[in-house]
């Protein structure tokens, strides 16, 4: 791909910087605002592209993994159907290509849709399960990390100091 | 004063009665889905909001309408803020104002008619700007909005620089313990004011002595998931399931702010002394705790050298609740405050990962790009669901 996808970024956010931003009138808040904030998209967008669909398909995998967790003997009260379309799911996840990364992000959304309904639903009226509580908390878990790091060049996260590079985390997934 | 379990507690529906919120608050949130699809939204440009403005003091009777010194505000996330002054022939002198206008969808869609009866109801008991005109469904303006007097002060010292959105990230160093104080105090007058004899027609308190002030946010926020979610999150679902299975009850509902934080107040300087508060666009009556919770959440704070956490920049954790008791006179029950602070992660975990990028899916907001910055601070907040519902499980399985 000529030109490829980094230069066209590094050129826009140049143009952005040298050109857009000091041409725009110190009083006029909202431009000069978004402008900087065009800037950090894209250097993050730049940051995180050529991993995006690697991200994704680890993104997957956590929610499979839970998945399998909630079909498991000791979280009872799953609905027939909805455990088998549970199972379905699953078993579509491990044939796909994970490099398609449209694929993968439809997928994500049809199994999270039905841990959804299990969560909200499995048990009830009786209270939350402890087997089903620690499943789901332990993949928040590893997942608000894997996000956190996924986003921390935006700096918004307070403890962005003790992250790790997207590569260590990406390869430790 | 709350506590996690009450047997003399009445009960006031099911912890699943999803419809039972406050119906002014219902209806805005449905009628989101509606304005929903009239986008996308674009931001007003000055000549558009001075048009707006000529408009309305024409229709009130005004003479000689002159709009000067229109000046978009900083920050703004919800919605959009013009400064100006208005001059007419019956002022010749002029007024500096503020119009607070919805755009179609925002971080939070929230009521400019609750917002005003509040903005009245806490005139003379806590500083806020002064209400002088409402439009709470965009009659007149087009588009639902409130115009203030301009209050004079700055949300931070004008010597500190570095700051994140909103004023997050902030530490105060040498104005703490004069700000810190008032922090206090204005929140323990906020939560000691006699709301029942208030007019706050918009407003309906949750019973006391039930889970209800508790359950009226978890029905308000996971109705707002429901209308939003752009994906499923299995994190934010786990914490509504708990926070319904958890509810505290609450003695005696106070009003809260519900934002009350670092950037949401104003001082003049030198003397400290605070001129506003801010943003009581999420107000309703319920616990005491929730107020306490979201100031203390980690985002909004900074630690100091020694490592202590300042709650808002401001204050250590500790020092905030003794310092807050001793000045409302309310009890803090430690057990109560974290499911606040959970409650509280829920509302921002759902405000940044629902609200806010599904207004920015929609481009349905005049800053679609702050919102998916701010959108990815969501796992900021999903992290802490997660430590604080182990907290509090490890503490229920300690007292058992």
């Amino acid at each position: 791909m000529l030109p490829g996808i980094d230069l066209r970024l590094q050129n826009v956010l140049k143009a952005l910087r040298e050109v857009v931003l000091p041409a725009i009138p110190a009083d006029q808040r909202l431009a000069r605002d978004q402008a900087m904030l065009a800037i950090g998209h894209i250097a993050i967008v730049a940051d995180q592209w050529r991993e995006a669909a690697r991200y994704e398909a680890g993104s997957l995998r956590g929610l499979v993994s839970l998945a399998k967790k909630l079909m498991a003997d000791e979280i009872i009260g799953i609905e027939v159907e909805t455990r088998q379309r549970l199972a379905d799911v699953i078993a579509r996840a491990s044939t796909i290509d994970l490099s398609d990364l449209a694929l993968v992000e439809a997928l994500i959304m049809e199994l999270g849709a039905l841990v959804d309904a299990v969560i909200l639903s499995c048990g009830r009226p009786g209270p939350l399960s402890p087997a089903l509580l620690d499943a789901v908390l332990s993949y928040g878990e590893g997942q608000s990390h894997r996000e956190r790091v996924w986003f921390a060049g935006t700096k918004l996260d307070p403890d962005v100091a003790e992250l790790e590079a997207i590569s260590d985390m990406l390869a430790a997934d | 004063m709350a506590s996690l379990v009450s047997s003399a507690a009445r009960t006031v529906g099911s912890p699943w009665d999803l419809d039972d919120m406050e119906p002014r608050v219902r209806e805005i949130l449905d009628r989101k889905l509606i304005l929903r699809r009239q986008g996308p939204y674009v931001a007003k440009s000055d000549d558009q909001v001075e048009a707006i403005l000529s408009r309305l003091y024409r229709s009130q009777g005004l003479t000689g309408v002159e709009i000067t010194h229109l000046d978009r505000m900083a920050g703004g996330a919800s919605k959009e803020q013009f400064a100006f002054t208005l001059r007419h022939d019956g002022d010749p002198a002029g007024a500096r104002l503020v119009l607070r206008m919805d755009p179609l969808e925002s971080i939070a869609q929230t009521c400019r008619g609750r917002e005003a009866q509040v903005q009245r109801a806490m005139l003379g008991v806590v500083p806020v700007p002064e209400v002088v005109f409402c439009d709470q469904e965009g009659v007149t303006l087009g588009q639902p909005g409130l115009i203030t007097r301009f209050v004079t002060g700055v949300t931070k010292p004008t010597e500190v620089s570095a700051q994140g959105v909103s004023g997050i990230g902030l530490r105060f160093d040498l104005w703490a313990d004069t700000l810190g104080r008032q922090f206090v105090e204005n929140l323990a007058l906020i939560h000691g004011f006699d709301w029942a004899n208030a007019d706050l027609s918009l407003y309906v308190a949750p019973a006391a002595d039930t889970h209800q002030a508790a359950l009226h946010q978890v029905n308000w926020w996971s109705h707002v998931w429901r209308h939003d979610v752009i994906e499923p999150v299995p994190v934010v679902t786990l914490a509504e399931r708990w926070l319904r299975e958890n509810a505290p009850v609450t003695e005696r509902p106070v009003l809260v702010h519900a934002d009350y934080r670092i950037g949401n107040f104003m001082f003049e300087e030198p003397s400290g002394r605070f001129t506003a508060v801010l943003d009581w666009e999420l107000s309703h009556i319920g616990d005491h705790h929730e107020d306490l919770a979201w100031s203390m959440q980690r985002l909004f704070g900074t630690f100091r050298e020694d490592g202590a956490f300042l709650v808002s920049g401001l204050l250590p954790r500790d020092e905030f609740i003794s310092q807050y008791e001793a000045a409302s006179g309310n009890v803090v029950d430690l057990e109560t405050l974290r499911y606040f602070e959970i409650l509280n992660a829920y509302k921002c975990a759902v405000l940044d990962l629902g609200s806010g990028l599904r207004a920015a899916a929609e481009s349905n907001n005049h800053q679609d790009l702050v919102l998916s910055w701010l959108g990815s601070a969501g796992a900021v907040f999903l992290a802490q669901i997660v430590k604080l519902i182990r907290d509090a499980e490890a503490a229920r399985a300690t007292r058992n």
